[in-house]
């Protein structure tokens, strides 16, 4: 009856309608595998198939069909396929996985969209690297993904026998991508779909969870959120277990960023401890020197890397108003040695140690006065210009209040 | 064939014999210029670069002509404060750079970095620092924007007005249409932290007013109160016009073109 029938395939399709039918996800997860080294094994082994539709007749249920014999094509076609090939095939299976995971009580394919919404990610990764730097197949990944996440926080059941199993994963790829191609869209929908879905984390395993957290930490860094950055990395951070250096590096190189920027500096034991890059040592040192010059030096020279990081406008832009902060706070320290307070600091004190801290002699006093309004507009500073007697009057209590506690302007606090 | 055409958008396949070819589109192109400098009138214009543009795209033409053509179109589009056409421009000048044709991309990149300082979006910007070439980034016009684009970022508007004044080719056009925002955020700013009063031709010229009869305008216009200084001049009361200048500057929270803020 079998006769002329690829007997790996029928036994493929016929393993696919049981456990389709048995509702056996674990099953149909470890026969759905996407890994390089299976597909090109598999593949070898069902590369005669020309048409997979009569095996289709095996699994009765037609859109699990079609994604069978989507998977099936995928794998034949995979080792004689460029990475474009490849995506598309992958495209092609996720659409047709889609129908199937999405009628109501499906929870137990969570683990075959794990394994499909991975292998997205990877084929487009692939892809775009291939394209020198495109992201046209990231793109195509992302919609991919979001239909993904739709269905699986359209889910009316409750956990854990919920479809929201495969939220905090699907989401955290979407942010991945998102981040990745510059385009913040998706990870604005992802990151206020999860939200508004309310789940309890305490149902994901901590992996999902430390995962999650660690690419809505760096969305919000990029958000220029630094409270909520810091919150998410931190708690990335410390779930992250010990033996996962490379990781704690990873979470780390973000979590200073975030830190930085809302005046919580690590220490040298931290960084050295995670074998963190020595720049971010150089870059503490000249933030809290007040260096700025020095600071954005290293930072221009080390362009390429904190751009492939994500945080190099974040750095270039947050940071010299927090470090004029920092010399002008020693310009008082300096005029307050053998008194109580100094509140008074004329203008001539201040336009040197600017000049000074950036190098740049030619800075005049509108601009350092510039600079010095803008301190205390956004808080940093409490006291007032007095333009006429080119003073700075300081103000009588908390004349410099910790950068953590400045509320950021715009809601970038988080 | 005329070389003259109004734009209509298509709605099905074009009809090739209304279709220009090439050689007579150059040709249109130079007469549009003709007649923009001697006419300018963009209504007519920007319909006939339109139409242009289509003939272009409905033929696959994507060369040099095509980039000069976009290229005109936006610095038009620039001077005649249309952003909306410029934004359209700017978005197939990045593709077509891309694809390789040459074309003013140092002058037009610097036009991007200012855009999107106008739209305040922060990861275009960060998407074009991370393709900038080392030439790209230190040429003239660029350099510019990236100075600008630093100084808007820090709050630093002594720096921001200075650049304004100097910008080359068109930015200043471009800048126009952000730089009552950052003077109402200056201005915010400035009433925040200067005491007792802050002179009008002090903020005159910080903030690149260019008369003190501009200024007071401005001022009007944003409902900041004025006083009378002992020594004859006007002033601004910080205190006093610090709530009027953080409403002032409400009104510009959101850019109400195509661009993405977050």
């Amino acid at each position: 009856m079998n006769g002329g029938l690829n007997q790996v395939v029928l036994s493929i399709a016929q393993s696919a309608s049981e456990g389709f039918m048995l509702e056996d996800g674990d099953a149909l997860a470890s026969l759905f595998v996407f890994s390089d080294t299976v597909i090109t094994q598999l593949g070898s082994a069902i590369s005669n198939v020309q048409d997979f539709a009569p095996y289709q007749a095996a699994i009765l249920d037609e859109p699990f069909a079609r994604f069978t014999a989507a998977y099936l094509t995928y794998v034949r076609d995979y080792s004689h396929s460029d990475a474009s090939q490849r995506s598309k095939g992958m495209y092609h299976v996720a659409d047709m996985f889609i129908p199937v995971f999405s009628p109501p009580g499906r929870h137990w394919l969570v683990r075959v969209l794990r394994s499909i919404a991975a292998s997205l990610y990877q084929v487009a990764q692939i892809e775009d690297r291939a394209e020198m730097g495109s992201s046209a197949a990231h793109v195509q990944a992302a919609s991919r993904l979001q239909s993904m996440l739709m269905s699986v926080l359209s889910d009316r059941d409750q956990l854990p026998e919920s479809k929201h199993m495969g939220a905090l994963f699907v989401a955290g790829l979407l942010v991945r991508v998102s981040l990745k191609i510059g385009a913040m869209p998706p990870a604005h929908a992802a990151v206020s779909n999860v939200a508004k879905a309310g789940l309890d984390f305490a149902y994901f395993s901590l992996r999902d969870q430390m995962t999650y957290k660690y690419w809505i930490g760096r969305y919000y860094l990029v958000c220029y959120r630094f409270e909520a950055a810091h919150r998410e990395l931190e708690y990335a951070f410390n779930a992250c277990p010990a033996y996962h250096e490379h990781n704690k590096h990873a979470i780390l190189r973000h979590l200073v960023v975030a830190n930085m920027i809302r005046g919580r500096l690590p220490t040298h034991y931290l960084l050295t401890k995670y074998d963190v890059e020595p720049v971010y040592g150089f870059l503490i040192h000249h933030f809290r020197q007040g260096n700025v010059a020095a600071f954005q030096t290293i930072l221009m020279d080390n362009m390429e890397f904190f751009r492939s990081q994500g945080t190099f406008l974040i750095l270039y832009e947050r940071t010299e108003i927090l470090m004029y902060r920092n010399v002008l706070k020693k310009v008082r320290n300096i005029l307050a040695e053998g008194t109580q307070q100094h509140r008074a600091i004329p203008y001539k004190h201040i336009l040197t140690a600017f000049q000074m801290a950036s190098r740049n002699p030619n800075m005049d006093v509108p601009e350092m006065e510039s600079i010095v309004s803008s301190l205390i507009s956004q808080k940093y500073v409490h006291g007032y210009l007095f333009h006429h007697q080119q003073l700075l009057n300081l103000g009588s209590k908390t004349q410099f209040p910790p950068i953590k506690d400045v509320i950021l302007p715009g809601g970038f606090e988080g | 064939m005329t070389l003259e055409k109004n734009f209509f958008r298509l709605t099905s396949d074009p009809d090739p014999a209304k279709v220009r070819p090439l050689s007579v589109l150059r040709q249109t192109l130079k007469l549009l210029m003709k007649k923009w400098k001697a006419e300018s009138n963009y209504t007519y214009i920007c319909d006939q670069f339109k139409s242009l543009r289509q003939d272009l795209t409905v033929q696959h033409i994507a060369n040099e002509f095509t980039v000069e053509v976009y290229e005109q179109h936006a610095r038009i589009a620039l001077e005649t404060k249309d952003l909306g056409e410029y934004n359209q421009c700017q978005t197939q000048l990045k593709q077509l750079y891309g694809q390789g044709q040459p074309g003013k991309t140092l002058e037009f990149l610097a036009y991007r970095i200012l855009y999107y300082v106008y739209t305040r979006n922060r990861s275009e910007l960060n998407e074009a620092l991370a393709t900038m070439t080392e030439t790209e980034r230190f040429a003239p016009a660029v350099d510019h924007a990236l100075r600008v684009r630093a100084a808007w970022a820090s709050g630093n508007y002594h720096r921001f007005f200075e650049l304004y004044r100097i910008a080359p080719n068109m930015g200043a056009f471009l800048m126009d249409h952000f730089a009552d925002r950052e003077r109402c955020a200056a201005l915010r700013t400035m009433c925040k932290a200067y005491r007792p009063t802050i002179k009008i031709s002090f903020i005159a010229h910080e903030l690149a007013f260019g008369s003190t009869k501009k200024c007071l305008k401005f001022l009007a216009d944003h409902s900041i109160p004025i006083i009378d200084t002992s020594d004859g001049g006007m002033a601004v009361d910080g205190k006093a016009a610090y709530p009027s200048a953080m409403a002032a500057m409400q009104k510009f929270e959101k850019v109400d073109i195509k661009g993405q803020i977050y």
